[in-house]
């Protein structure tokens, strides 16, 4: 038993490492693999960062035909072994905002518009908020707008529209709606503007 | 050579107080039922884990979320059942290795049904009770069962090493997206997540005043990640203070759920020398 523990932990201690492998997990097989796109890398963040990223491209073609045949386990259990956690954040502020008839409800992060504020920064739907304000029709906005849609006719029973707003501003600057999605009684059908 | 393997086969023997792990055993899936408890407290698991053909939310759906090919719309509802039972065995040290099993492949099953809420603590816990599968994280604190004095040690420097991993990935992929993190002039990445209004909670105008703040803070949080391969050090507990520093932090500035007191759930084994030494003082005393 010692024996067989022995070498099977040092081996899935390996597979572990080869699927983290830190750097070259992070970066796209064909990463920096010419002088041309080094020189451009080189030209835009010199070094060390230059030498850092030609490193991880390199570590990452060695990797990934072997992390390839590794992958197909991770579903089962869905353990991926990517590690890349938060890198950097967005310049732009930006907000989700939802109005009901002429009212506004909830603004992100603001604690005079507060409207179901621990659903929508809830983990689970936090990143659905995210990617439908970041985004022009993203993909999740319908199933989001819909949870907002039928709670607004729950909780405002008489309402007549529901606006869920995307809104960004620079740094101290003025925000400005980026894009929305409106739905209008009696037929509730998310409709995109612009 | 022989040397070599005999010394190897020697540190794989070597055994520890079972009393960490045990701590790690609670607590994780702890973390996993308060997460699931607090949407339902929502009225959230409807909407989240039904299909969105069928009225819920997620449009983006995992090929690998057979529990709903094999049960239909039960099959949210079987696999949160399953996970939640398995997690309450998991933590009261009942049938832990085949409710570590079971309650993994549902757990897993919860995520392939709503990807998107499905975030890299979610990963590293599965992680984490895979790793005490083949544990005795139930030699102590354990239901209905005597304490073992000493179980293997192997899975307390092989969590150290995978935590290790996951903290250098996070520092290593800072650095090669943006390298602003070690600028002394360049926005702080790390103010721009914190005033992130998605997923910070900082106050944006108020906060943006203080850029040298955030550049400092940043260097720290990379040096951190950075030498976190002291984990499978004997510098790994005074590691482990930094790091628990970093998670109560990001607790206090950001909304992201169940991710700091989940990284924390697992640090009783980094910390183990003074935890098993608290734990005898307080017996010794008690």
């Amino acid at each position: 038993m010692l024996t067989f523990r022995a070498i099977a932990v040092p081996l899935a201690a390996l597979a572990l490492i080869w699927l983290a492998m830190p750097g070259a997990s992070f970066v796209p097989r064909g990463h920096l693999s010419t002088p041309a796109k080094r020189d451009a890398h080189r030209a835009k963040w010199g070094e060390p960062w230059t030498a850092l990223n030609a490193a991880a491209g390199v570590m990452q073609r060695v990797r990934e035909p072997v992390a390839r045949r590794l992958k197909p386990i991770q579903p089962i259990f869905r353990v991926a072994q990517s590690w890349h956690l938060y890198r950097d954040g967005p310049a732009t502020i930006r907000r989700m905002e939802i109005w009901v008839d002429d009212q506004l409800v909830y603004r992100t992060q603001d604690d005079d518009h507060t409207w179901n504020r621990a659903i929508f920064r809830n983990r689970r739907i936090r990143p659905m908020a995210e990617s439908t304000v970041v985004k022009k029709r993203a993909r999740n906005r319908l199933g989001l707008g819909r949870l907002i849609v039928a709670e607004a006719r729950a909780d405002f029973p008489d309402a007549r529209t529901v606006e869920i707003r995307s809104v960004w501003a620079k740094r101290g600057g003025e925000p400005r709606v980026h894009h929305a999605m409106t739905a209008k009684a009696p037929a509730w059908a998310l409709v995109d503007t612009p | 050579m022989s040397r070599v393997w005999a010394r190897w086969l020697e540190w794989m023997d070597q055994t520890t107080d079972p009393r960490p792990l045990a701590m790690v055993r609670i607590a994780v899936p702890l973390c996993i039922l308060f997460d699931l408890a607090r949407l339902a407290q929502l009225g959230l698991l409807r909407p989240v884990f039904t299909p969105f053909d069928r009225g819920g939310l997620n449009r983006i759906q995992s090929p690998h979320a057979v529990m709903w090919d094999w049960f239909g719309d039960d099959g949210a509802w079987i696999a949160l059942t399953v996970t939640a039972v398995c997690m309450v065995l998991i933590a009261t040290g009942r049938w832990m290795r085949p409710a570590i099993v079971v309650g993994v492949l549902a757990y897993a099953q919860v995520g392939h049904m709503f990807p998107p809420g499905d975030r890299a603590i979610d990963r590293l816990l599965r992680t984490v009770l895979l790793v005490l599968l083949f544990s005795g994280a139930n030699g102590a604190f354990a239901w209905g069962a005597d304490r073992i004095r000493r179980v293997p040690a192997w899975p307390v420097h092989f969590l150290r090493l995978f935590l290790a991993l996951v903290y250098t990935s996070a520092g290593v992929a800072k650095l090669i997206q943006q390298p602003g993190w070690l600028s002394l002039s360049a926005d702080p990445p790390l103010l721009r997540i914190l005033i992130d209004p998605m997923a910070g909670t900082l106050d944006p105008a108020f906060w943006a005043q203080f850029p040298s703040l955030f550049r400092a803070l940043g260097a720290g949080v990379i040096v951190l990640e950075l030498t976190s391969v002291l984990l499978v050090t004997r510098w790994g507990p005074y590691w482990a203070i930094g790091g628990a520093l970093m998670h109560a932090g990001i607790w206090m500035t950001m909304a992201l759920g169940m991710f700091s007191p989940g990284m924390l759930a697992v640090y009783p084994v980094l910390l183990a020398p003074w935890v098993v030494r608290a734990l005898d003082r307080r017996h010794s005393s008690g």
